[in-house]
């Protein structure tokens, strides 16, 4: 059924017919032919051979057909056929014979029609629903007609297989909203209503045919009169699964170029831009719009230009770039540090075409980079040893100032437990702290002891913070470590010298207490000693009593400082000092044999306190002749000098020398602490600190040297005085004194 | 010679005074530096022997007061406190120039003092 059919009814059915009559008896082969057949065979009815011209115009492939045709029709009374017939005038007709025979007679009688015009007409109409029928069917898309109900009326061998039918009885008749997925079926008899309302269409769909096979499908529509009169669908639809695959592949691609972090572009081989996506739009400036078709050096800095033909050579050998640091310019002409990775695009047979570039904006990245540089810098120079661990307590990092502190280079404990410098009795410790870390809390100005790579214990102040990774997880600590030790020592001499300071203070306000009744006693000896002189024992015993008053005498002056000078500073000569105080001293040290030897630069003078200095000299002198008790050689050398930091300040070196037994090392940085002796019977501890504390009072400064060795034993104290005198600090129970000197008493020991 | 011994403390001064007198000098106590300067305008002494830190008059006052009109008299000031030298340079900012001994003096050394 086709409207070709109906067509081809209606033209016939309005052109005018010639028909002529016949009688034929064929028991004597007679005929009587009505004029309108003579002229539908334009022969002549006065030619006698009229049916031997008949017969010759016949088209010879019909012939036979006709003279069958007309023996059956002569037997069977009955005939009805086609034939072709060459018209003298008319050219090849198509005439239509048909006879039957009248009851019982022999004649058969009979009609011819030229039915040329209707033959042509649906012969053309066949051949024209031929090659319909041979496109439909050979199409690969699926083409089939659809009434208002949704029944199939009709579909070809390639809809067929799509929806998966053995045989056209599968689907003819049948409802085609079966083959549709169910969540398009609303949709898809929506769209076949508003087709059989006489729109035109197209729509997507999913097919699931008869087999559960899915696809992608994709229909264009329009409405189609049917023989019955009501509209029904006609459409063409295509399987477009793969291309929808692809389709969704491209556009997920583009989503992820469009919505990458990194600038996206793409370029031909002459450079022209031909791609930009959102970051690049952010990172440049330039909208799409804008920048596509532009030449790529439109965010190439002038100076770079050269780059391009380079990168282009690259990329036409194939060449990818990776990761190439270069410097691009925004679209405001600030410089932008980038790292650019480009490859080639090739087409479907393998030519490149262009170039996709991806450019990093690493400016921050770069920033962040300098800023790690300039933090390591400071972590290293710093002066406090930096170190970090992970949370199992192993060393990831350690500083220059850790490498000192602790003896250990970087390369020998990164990677070691931290416990490497935790003493054994303190390993409980780094639980402790490992569990607070943990915890993400900060220790600070924690005091506790780490050991040296040699073993020596340092007392440290640690202070402890977790590091953290980007998410805010604890992944380790920083350590800051500071030695206390030297801090603890001068805080330790402080109070030191605090305590003395305080004790001193009683001291001074017990001293009249002390001195008056020791004045007093002193004198009644005296008295006793002179009206007692008549008898021995008791005046020998009151010398005894009155040599002892002169220790307990000289054990308060010297602690209490009572011999201060008294009198203003005076010239005063060196050499001659101390030859006045080795008189006092004569039949001591002749007594211990000791032998004196003088170096004297003869006639140097300072300004000074006589009595002062005379009791610094005295206590050298009395500590190096307790130093001999054995003998040996004093040596005295005065010589012009100036002091040992300051070459403009100039002065007098005093130098007083022993060949005694020498100081331990380990007493050497005590010696100049007040109440420190090795003399235990007859030491007060404070000698060498008056002394000192004279000398500094006459801005002057003391050393020592001393030697233990078999080979050369003995101890010297140098002292320098400058020439001038000018009051310096007091001394006695200042702390500044007592922590200055703790350092340059240990200076030469 | 004539001494006047100044201090607070009498027995201080009464032995000085003994071990002064056994030496053959004529030696007056008194305990405190007002008395000094009475006495010293009525016996015109040679010396002064005198403590620093007293009641009343300090000894350095006592022997400035003396010094006015006895400008040849000697002084000798002891002391046991370190007070005491705050005095003395507050004298010799004064003008006037002492030499302070420590308490306890060893009286030969007191008497060697005297004899210089």
């Amino acid at each position: 059924m086709s409207s070709i059919d109906k067509v081809t009814a209606a033209e016939s059915s309005f052109t005018p017919q010639l028909v002529g009559t016949w009688e034929w008896d064929p028991a004597d082969n007679t005929s009587r032919l009505s004029p309108e057949l003579f002229r539908l065979f334009g022969t002549s009815a006065f030619d006698p051979d009229h049916a031997q011209v008949w017969a010759s115009r016949v088209f010879p492939a019909d012939w036979a057909n006709v003279q069958q045709k007309m023996q059956e029709g002569a037997e069977t009374g009955n005939m009805e056929f086609e034939y072709r017939y060459q018209h003298p005038e008319a050219g090849l007709r198509w005439l239509y014979c048909r006879g039957a025979r009248l009851h019982d007679e022999s004649r058969i009688f009979g009609l011819v029609m030229d039915i040329t015009s209707s033959k042509l007409a649906s012969e053309t109409s066949r051949q024209i629903e031929e090659r319909y029928r041979v496109i439909v069917e050979t199409t690969p898309e699926c083409v089939k007609v659809v009434d208002r109900d949704g029944t199939v009326l009709h579909m070809n061998s390639a809809g067929l297989a799509m929806v998966g039918a053995e045989s056209p009885d599968a689907v003819l008749g049948k409802s085609v909203y079966t083959l549709i997925a169910s969540e398009d079926r609303d949709r898809f008899r929506e769209f076949n209503e508003h087709i059989c309302r006489g729109e035109k269409g197209s729509l997507e769909f999913d097919l699931v045919g008869l087999q559960g096979v899915r696809r992608h499908m994709e229909s264009h529509a329009a409405p189609m009169q049917a023989a019955d009169g009501t509209t029904v669908q006609l459409a063409v639809t295509r399987d477009v699964t793969s291309r929808s695959e692809a389709e969704k592949l491209q556009r997920r691609l583009a989503a992820i170029i469009e919505s990458s972090e990194d600038a996206i572009a793409s370029k031909d081989l002459n450079g022209i831009l031909t791609s930009w996506n959102k970051s690049a739009e952010r990172l440049f400036g330039y909208t799409a719009e804008e920048i596509i078709g532009l030449p790529v050096t439109t965010i190439i800095p002038p100076e770079l230009h050269d780059d391009e033909p380079r990168i282009l050579e690259k990329i036409r050998n194939g060449q990818p770039i990776e990761h190439f640091q270069t410097v691009r310019v925004h679209k405001n002409g600030r410089r932008i540090d980038v790292s650019l990775t480009v490859s080639p695009i090739r087409d479907e047979k393998g030519n490149i075409v262009g170039a996709a570039k991806i450019v990093r904006d690493i400016t921050r990245q770069k920033k962040l980079e300098e800023a790690a540089l300039r933090l390591a810098a400071i972590v290293e120079s710093s002066d406090d040893a930096i170190a970090s661990k992970d949370l199992n307590g192993v060393i990831t990092s350690w500083n220059k100032s850790a490498e000192k502190l602790f003896g250990y280079t970087a390369n020998e404990i990164i990677g070691k437990p931290v416990t490497l410098i935790i003493p054994p009795e303190l390993h409980h410790d780094e639980d402790m702290i490992l569990s607070k870390i943990r915890r993400g809390e900060k220790i600070e100005h924690f005091e506790t002891i780490r050991v040296h790579k040699n073993g020596e214990k340092i007392e440290v102040s640690l202070t402890i913070s977790p590091v953290k990774d980007d998410n805010g997880k604890v992944i380790g600590a920083a350590k800051i470590v500071r030695n206390i030790t030297e801090a603890n020592k001068i805080e330790r001499a402080l109070q030191t010298t605090e305590k003395l300071a305080a004790a001193g203070r009683m001291a001074a306000t017990v001293a009249h207490e002390i001195n008056n009744p020791l004045e007093a006693v002193t004198n009644l000896v005296y008295l006793a000693k002179r009206d007692l002189s008549s008898n021995d024992r008791v005046k020998g015993y009151l010398e005894l009593a009155g040599r002892e008053l002169d220790r307990v005498a000289h054990i308060t002056r010297q602690t209490l400082g009572f011999y201060r000078d008294t009198s203003a500073p005076v010239q005063l000569n060196v050499s001659q000092t101390l030859d006045d105080l080795l008189l006092l001293y004569e039949k001591r040290l002749e007594s211990r044999g000791v032998n004196v030897l003088r170096q004297f630069e003869k006639d140097l003078e300072i300004t000074a306190l006589a009595g002062e200095i005379r009791q610094a000299f005295s206590n050298l002198i009395t500590n190096a002749l307790d130093a001999m008790p054995e003998g040996g050689t004093l040596v005295l050398r005065v010589s012009k000098s100036h002091e040992w930091s300051n070459c403009n300040l100039p002065g007098v070196r005093i130098t007083i020398l022993d060949t005694g037994s020498g100081i331990e090392a380990k007493h050497r940085k005590n010696v100049f602490q007040p109440f420190f002796t090795t003399k235990r019977d007859v030491g007060t501890g404070l000698g060498l600190w008056i002394t000192r504390g004279i000398v500094e009072k006459h801005r002057g400064s003391i050393r020592m040297k001393s030697r233990t060795g078999q080979n050369g034993h003995g101890t010297a104290f140098s002292i320098f005085l400058p020439a001038q005198y000018t009051a310096g600090k007091q001394t006695i129970g200042s702390k500044e004194s007592d922590s200055n000197n703790l350092v340059s008493a240990r200076g030469p020991a | 010679m004539k001494i006047i011994v100044v201090d607070d403390e009498p027995i201080i001064a009464d032995t000085l005074v003994n071990i002064l007198e056994g030496e053959g000098h004529d030696a007056l106590a008194v305990s405190h530096g007002e008395s000094a300067v009475k006495w010293a305008k009525m016996v015109l002494p040679d010396a002064i022997v005198s403590d620093v830190i007293m009641p009343g008059m300090d000894g350095i006052e006592t022997a400035i007061a003396i010094m006015k009109f006895l400008p040849k008299c000697r002084i000798i000031l002891f002391s046991g406190q370190s007070a005491s030298f705050d005095l003395l340079s507050k004298a010799r900012a004064e003008g006037y120039t002492f030499e302070i001994l420590a308490k306890p003096i060893n009286p030969e050394k007191l008497l060697e003092k005297l004899n210089e």
